[in-house]
């Protein structure tokens, strides 16, 4: 029977569309598929999906490593960095232009993130199944530590509080002594010219005007003049003749040459062309100089104890007579009928301001009694004297007058705020303030001058609390409070002790309550500068800007405290601030970041990351090169190696501790004897916040922890005692009151820990005691099983719950049984889970509005009510949606409270998520992959889509529900899910559903629709799925160098991740794609009653054409009657022993066609000899022999069928 | 090495030949429809044989004749000479009693001739004649003479000493029941493959019954041509009217 085209039925077939596994292959319309894998569509055409291509130059990091998360992190600089965490546990980041892979940090060994761009950081929420199943029955919860990357380092989202307060006291201050400035001294002036000549000429019209302005005058002397006169104020006096009163001046030395020296007169530049004027030139020595209103008081050569800008200082003679300025005669007063008042003296005052308070002592007493008036305006200081105004109606009677006689003097004692504290070229100690007055020296006060600073904050009790605060601001929760008596004015108050902050600590915040307040506020440092004759305003704060300094002096008034920043309010309430526990993911909403799946661990026991800071030890030393030798104060830390020491105010790094009096620095401090120094190491004390019994024995220590960013650890050394290294902390009730273990409650202990040493006997124990009772309950960990390299997540329960009644003195105790001596335990992140609800699974974490570091215990929770586990969340047009395992919930940023007071509600049943990176959001559509399959969501009903492959969404393994993975990729217009499928635990298939045919996003039709007649009939408009082979854990969109936007997908066992690449045709590292693409079951009924000679019967397909390009070869099976039932011809042999036709070897294919990606100038054809009720036609590319690359893009087909001639029915079930 | 085998194709040759004409190999010469395990195969393969059979004998072809003993068909029981015995599927009546044995060959469908001599002697053989019409009434004597076949039953004279018969019958062929079974038709695979493939085709109601028919009567026609043309070659003795059968001297 020939098999060609003749006398057959054609049919052409020019839609590819989805393939649809939920509805009997056989009844499938025409253009569906009913298998295909490894391809993608696009209109009108189907073709073997890109290959993976990998991004990581060759080796990787690590080359056997799965990638199992993958982000992008926009850096606010513009920069995109590529961030991937490999099931190693460690972090990676490489920029997307290229470079070298940056190891970024450590993370649990096998655990994933969900991540998100915020606050121009990357966060991080861990998780990790095999963890958590350590204390959790369900997969929804974090596993580790939240963290943030920003663009430097990656540090932990939150941690302890300072484990103590710093302490305080109060330093008396002392009046010292003003000292008049050195050097002093006369000279005679024998000649005084005017120099610094500056011609201005001015157009006028017709002509030109010019002038001659003089900007310095140049006195000669009889003798050399000192050097040490540069840059001093000196004043000529004596001078006669013409224009004598401008070389009777004061001035600033600006240049000494021999025996001449020029003055600057600045702005009151002359036009005089001084000659032969002679007089004398006096250094006076000044205990005080004015100019622009800046006084400068003078110490000479006296130190300045605690003198700091910001401080007030008390100007005062020591007999407290005022400090008075010169007498200005008043040549004239008088009194306008505005009651304006007129003053003229005879001295030509410099920079007087409006504003000055000057005392007027006329000597018409009746009309101007003698007072204090501020100037109201300055009329003229020219000419040798000086006219301004006062405008007062309380002064005197009011009536106009006019007088003469009498004087004018300002007062120069006060308490100012020092603006600054220095050293001048002459070695003259001095501080400067703030007065208005005209520029003038004051060399004589009439007594004994004295500054002594005076405490601003009020007197009274208050409190204090310490905060660090990290280098990217995050404020940790308060320190227990401690409570001061503080008696203020000349008392400063000292901070003590101020612990030094775990690594990344910018500052330290102390925040005090108002004198007899219960309100906590801390206040930054600040200047007002000046502006209109106002003084500058140096605000000295409460905050330590640096995490090395151990003491400061603190002074505020309580009104500037009070306007400073609360810290107990809504909204930022330190002391209600906790510490996140692991979480399951997060995500940006409003200006907060939300947190969910956090553990569910006891809040108020203190500093149980051990980061709560450390006290740095302080002494005083002897230095003989590189060998320190301790002399007083605190003891060098044991385990300092490494750490930086600061001698003398210069620091050093130690290179070896021999005991804690003798240290060894890297490089030489020369020979100092009784030089102070400060330790930077947390070593050779128990964490702040614990408390060591006494009379025990063993040791415990901070240390730094695995990762130096994730703080400090304890390490706990054995002697082979019962209570080794033991340390303790209240158990009952937290500093407030609030009860921490509650009664008749069972709990977990989970902690990081490892040994170290060679023995394995012995254990850590964690337990709650009370000495009063001797009631213990125990959670053991042995030694043998912890690990010995990094720090390992372990979990123990306590051996039996919590009584109902607990003894108040009840003791939170860590200590090592039975360890043998050298050998010892390293823990860190240590936790009291509650065992009866051991994950917040119903419950959001999210902070404070705009400090994505802050969460509040109370406030910043938002929950369901409902037994449902929140698994992920979307956020959509202002609202936030939280997804759980069961229905979904709706909430919304009110504007007006903190998130527990926003409303959330159920918004919809049965549209459960698998995990927090199982949606993805983009175009203001979400999409997310649950048991009940994958769901479209633009604000209104999720919507399923996901019913035509659920036979494929069946056998995805949902034991590990937090390892799949979604994410749409909108320029493709693809949503990628990622899955396990057919029992597999790792992911080994993605879900491609392409929409690029649809007008919108979220109007994506079902691939199959109803026509009038309620005919089903598949359309190119629609969704179209598809499987693809790929073991790949994660993906994300990732910028390109170019700016394009990219998905890649991360991979297992070669430590790298993938982009997609049409112009390769075998996956890197994974080889051959084995892609093929199903068409439908020729013909459909509809087709089959009306074509003539086709039949509803078996059909002899006689001929097949098809515009297939491609790589490699491909490879047509006629799949008859059902998918399982590939034709394929079994050769023919003759049996000659038998004497009979045999069948000989496998089923043969159709014979290979080879592919070529040029155009084709005509169809590929195959002769038929196919039989069957209906047959579908799979095309699948196979590579040449010795190669892998393989690929078809099918685009039109032409099938040639008619009905069965010999036996259009079988007649038998066989 | 090649096992010894008559000229005879077996079930499987023929289904063989089937498979390919319906196009029933396509997948495998082991067939879908015409598979073995079919449960209408086997009866299909002897229908269509019984069909071959009888169409080679509508033309004369000889195939289905053999030779056949029966041995001790005792003396007539009774002296009346119109009495006759008669030889059956299931015994022999001597006049009087029914015997249970001799009988007929099982597979005899119709005697063609027959030749008697007296049992226990190693005389030759001597020709029995077929009556024309009937058995007419004669003495007895030692030889049946003369046999008619009526009803499936041979019937001679009764014969007054105990004889042996030599028949020359049509047998009825063995039914098909196995795929490794011989037809006993020399080259008939594409005969037997188009009858099988006529009547496959005509029970699913094909188009194409009417064509395996035709091709299935041309094959035929190529197997009787040998037995024509041998025939033609033949000596043959025209027997008047009424007269014996023309048949060879054996």
């Amino acid at each position: 029977m020939a098999m060609n085209a003749s006398e057959g039925y054609n049919q052409a077939l020019s839609l590819f569309s989805s393939l649809y596994e939920d509805m009997a292959a056989s009844d499938l319309p025409e253009g569906l598929s009913p298998d295909n894998q490894d391809i993608v569509y696009l209109p009108g055409s189907v073709g073997t999906r890109p290959a993976f291509n990998r991004t990581l130059s060759q080796p990787t990091p690590e080359p056997t490593s799965d990638t199992m998360s993958l982000t992008e992190f926009a850096m606010p600089s513009g920069e995109f960095l590529r961030i991937w965490l490999y099931s190693s546990g460690n972090l990676w980041q490489q920029p997307s232009t290229g470079g070298s892979p940056t190891q970024l940090g450590s993370i649990t060994v096998g655990s994933r993130f969900c991540s998100v761009t915020a606050f121009d950081k990357q966060w991080f929420a861990f998780f990790n199944q095999n963890l958590s199943n350590a204390f959790s029955q369900s997969p929804f919860c974090g596993a580790d530590v939240p963290r943030y990357f920003d663009g430097q380092n990656v540090w932990r989202v939150t941690q302890d509080a300072p484990g103590v307060p710093p302490t305080f006291t109060e330093v008396p201050t002392l009046p010292v002594g003003l000292a008049q400035t050195s050097p002093t001294g006369t000279l005679s002036v024998t000649t005084v010219v005017s120099s610094g000549a500056k011609v201005f000429t001015i157009q006028v019209p017709h002509h030109t005007l010019s002038e001659i302005i003089y900007t310095s005058l140049t006195y000669t002397c009889t003798g050399a003049v000192p050097l040490t006169w540069l840059n001093t104020q000196i004043t000529v006096t004596g001078c006669t003749g013409t224009n004598s009163s401008l070389a009777n001046t004061t001035g600033m030395v600006i240049a000494i040459s021999g025996s001449t020296f020029t003055l600057g007169v600045g702005t009151g530049s002359i036009r005089v062309n001084l000659t032969s004027q002679s007089g004398t030139a006096t250094l006076p020595g000044n205990y005080f100089t004015r100019s622009a209103n800046i006084v400068t008081a003078y110490f000479g050569s006296t130190n300045l104890p605690n003198f700091q800008a910001g401080l007030y200082a008390k100007i005062f003679n020591l007999n407290n007579s005022q400090i008075n300025g010169p007498n200005w005669t008043i040549t004239a007063i008088a009194r306008d009928t505005t009651g304006l008042v007129t003053v003229t003296i005879s001295t030509q005052l410099t920079n007087l301001p409006s504003g000055t308070l000057l005392f007027i002592s006329a000597t018409d007493t009746t009309d101007f009694p003698p007072g204090y008036h501020q100037v109201f305006q300055v009329i003229s200081a020219t000419g040798g004297t000086t006219v301004f105004t006062i405008s007062d109606p309380t002064w005197g009677n009011g009536a106009v007058a006019t007088s003469s006689g009498g004087s004018v003097y300002q007062t120069w004692n006060g308490t100012f705020q020092i603006l600054s504290v220095g050293v001048d070229a002459n070695s003259n100690n001095f501080i400067t303030y703030f007065q208005l007055g005209p520029d003038a020296n004051l060399t004589s006060t009439g007594g004994t001058p004295q500054a002594q600073l005076e405490a601003q904050i009020p007197p009274g009790p208050r409190s204090a609390v310490l905060m660090f605060e990290s280098v990217n601001g995050a404020i940790t929760p308060a320190s227990v409070p401690i409570q001061l008596s503080i008696t203020g004015g000349p008392n400063l108050l000292s901070a003590q002790d101020i612990l030094i902050g775990p690594p990344g600590t910018a500052k330290r915040i102390i925040a005090f309550t108002p004198a007899f307040g219960s309100s906590f506020f801390y206040v930054s440092p600040a200047v007002i500068p000046s502006v209109a004759g106002v003084s500058p305003v140096l605000s000295l704060g409460t905050i330590i800007n640096d995490n090395t300094t151990t003491t400061a002096i603190l002074d505020f008034s309580d009104s500037q405290l009070v306007a400073g920043t609360p810290i107990d309010v809504q909204g930022n309430d330190l002391f209600n601030q906790i510490v996140l526990a692991p979480c399951l993911g997060c995500i940006e909403y409003e200006g907060r970041m939300c947190w969910w799946g956090e553990v569910n661990n006891l809040k108020n026991l203190s500093n149980m990351g051990f980061d709560g800071g450390y006290n740095a030890p302080v002494g005083v030393c002897d230095t003989n090169g590189t060998a320190v030798a301790w002399d007083s104060g605190d003891l060098f830390s044991t385990f300092a190696a490494g750490a930086s020491i600061v001698i003398n105010n210069i620091s050093y790094v130690v290179q070896s501790v021999a005991d804690r009096q003798h240290l060894t620095l890297t490089t030489s401090a020369g020979v100092q004897t009784g030089v102070t120094f400060t330790l930077y190491s947390p070593t050779d004390q128990p964490p702040p916040g614990w408390t060591i019994p006494p009379g025990v024995f063993g040791f415990a220590t901070l240390v730094a922890s695995d990762s130096a960013n994730l703080g400090f650890a304890i390490e706990l050394f054995g002697i082979g005692g019962s209570t080794d290294g033991i340390i303790v902390q209240p158990a009952v009730q937290d500093f407030f009151g609030a009860p921490i273990v509650v009664p008749s409650s069972s709990y977990l202990v989970r902690l990081q820990a490892k040994r170290i040493g060679s023995s394995t006997v012995g254990s850590l124990v964690v337990d709650l005691f009370s000495p009063s009772t001797g009631l213990q309950i125990t959670a053991t960990f042995p030694r043998a099983g912890m690990p010995t390299g990094s720090l390992g997540w372990m979990v123990a329960p306590f051996n039996a719950a919590i009584p109902s009644t607990l003894p108040s003195d009840t003791l939170f105790r860590i200590y090592l049984n039975g360890v043998l001596n050298t050998n010892r335990v390293i823990v860190d992140e240590l936790s009291i889970i509650d065992a009866s609800k051991p994950v917040l699974f119903q419950q959001l974490r999210v902070s404070y509005f705009d400090n994505e570091f802050g969460y509040d215990q109370t406030t910043g929770v938002i929950g369901i009510d409902s037994a449902a586990k929140i698994t992920a969340l979307l956020k959509q047009r202002s609202y936030l949606f939280a997804l759980t395992d069961g229905p979904m919930y709706q909430t919304q940023n009110n504007g007006q409270t903190e998130p527990n007071g926003w409303g959330i509600s159920n918004f919809a049943d049965e549209c459960d998520c698998f995990g927090p990176n199982a949606v993805t959001a983009t175009e203001d559509i979400a999409w997310w992959a649950g048991r009940s399959g994958w769901k479209v969501f633009s604000g209104a009903t999720p919507k399923k889509i996901s019913q035509e492959i659920q036979p494929t969404w069946e056998s995805i393994n949902q034991s590990n529900p937090t390892s799949i993975w979604a994410l749409n990729d909108p320029e493709e217009r693809i949503t990628y899910l990622g899955v396990p499928r057919n029992g597999a635990t790792k992911i080994n298939f993605i879900l491609p559903m392409s929409y690029r045919s649809v007008d919108a996003a979220y109007n994506v039709p079902d691939p199959i629709h109803t026509s009038y007649s309620g005919k089903m009939i598949a359309t190119d408009l629609c969704r179209k799925w598809t499987r693809w082979n790929a073991p790949m854990n994660c993906a994300a969109m990732l910028t390109n160098p170019d700016l394009s936007r990219q998905i890649y997908f991360g991979g297992q066992d070669f430590g790298n991740f993938y982009s997609l690449n049409p112009a390769k045709y075998t996956d890197d590292d994974y080889g051959q794609i084995f892609s093929f693409y199903t068409t439908y079951f020729f013909f459909n009924h509809d087709i089959e009653q009306n074509a003539p000679g086709l039949g509803l019967h078996r059909k002899l397909d006689t001929y097949l054409s098809a515009y297939v390009t491609g790589v490699g070869q491909i490879q047509v099976t006629p799949l008859v009657n059902n998918l399982n039932n590939p034709w394929g011809p079994i050769p023919t042999a003759w049996d000659s022993v038998n004497q009979k036709w045999i069948p000989s070897g496998s089923p043969t294919g159709m014979p290979l066609v080879p592919l070529t990606l040029a155009n084709l100038l005509n169809d590929l054809e195959w002769p038929l000899n196919v039989r069957g009720l209906r047959v579908a036609y799979k095309f699948a590319p196979v590579p040449l022999a010795g190669q892998t690359d393989a690929a078809f893009l099918l685009q039109h087909l032409v099938l040639t069928a008619k009905q069965d001639a010999v036996t259009p029915v079988r007649g038998s079930n066989l | 090495m090649p096992v010894q085998v008559a000229p005879y194709p077996t079930v499987t040759d023929a289904l063989v030949a089937a498979r390919v004409l319906c196009n029933d190999a396509a997948q495998s010469i082991l067939g879908d429809i015409l598979a073995s395990n079919q449960p209408f195969v086997l009866p299909m393969c002897d229908l269509a044989h019984k069909t071959l059979r009888k169409m080679l004998t509508r033309a004369g072809v000889n195939t289905y004749s053999k030779y056949g003993f029966v041995s001790n068909l005792v003396k007539v029981a009774t002296s009346d000479p119109t009495v006759q015995v008669q030889l059956s599927y299931t015994g022999y009546f001597d006049g009087i009693t029914e015997r249970a044995s001799p009988f007929l060959p099982a597979d005899l469908v119709e005697p063609l001739e027959i030749w008697e001599r007296q049992n226990g002697t190693i005389n030759s053989w001597q020709p029995v004649k077929q009556a024309s019409d009937s058995i007419s009434t004669r003495a007895q004597v030692a030889s049946f003479g003369i046999w008619d076949w009526e009803s499936d039953i041979l019937y001679l004279p009764g014969a007054t000493q105990a004889n042996d018969l030599k028949l020359k019958y049509l047998y009825a062929t063995p039914r098909l029941t196995d795929s490794a079974q011989q037809i006993p038709i020399a080259d008939c695979e594409m005969a037997m493959g188009a009858l099988i493939a006529k009547i496959l085709s005509q029970s699913r109601g094909g188009t194409a019954t009417q064509t395996f028919q035709v091709w299935a009567e041309s094959e035929v026609g190529l197997l009787i041509s040998p037995t024509s043309r041998k025939e033609q070659y033949g000596a043959y003795n025209r027997q008047p009217f009424r007269g014996t059968r023309a048949r060879r001297r054996r």
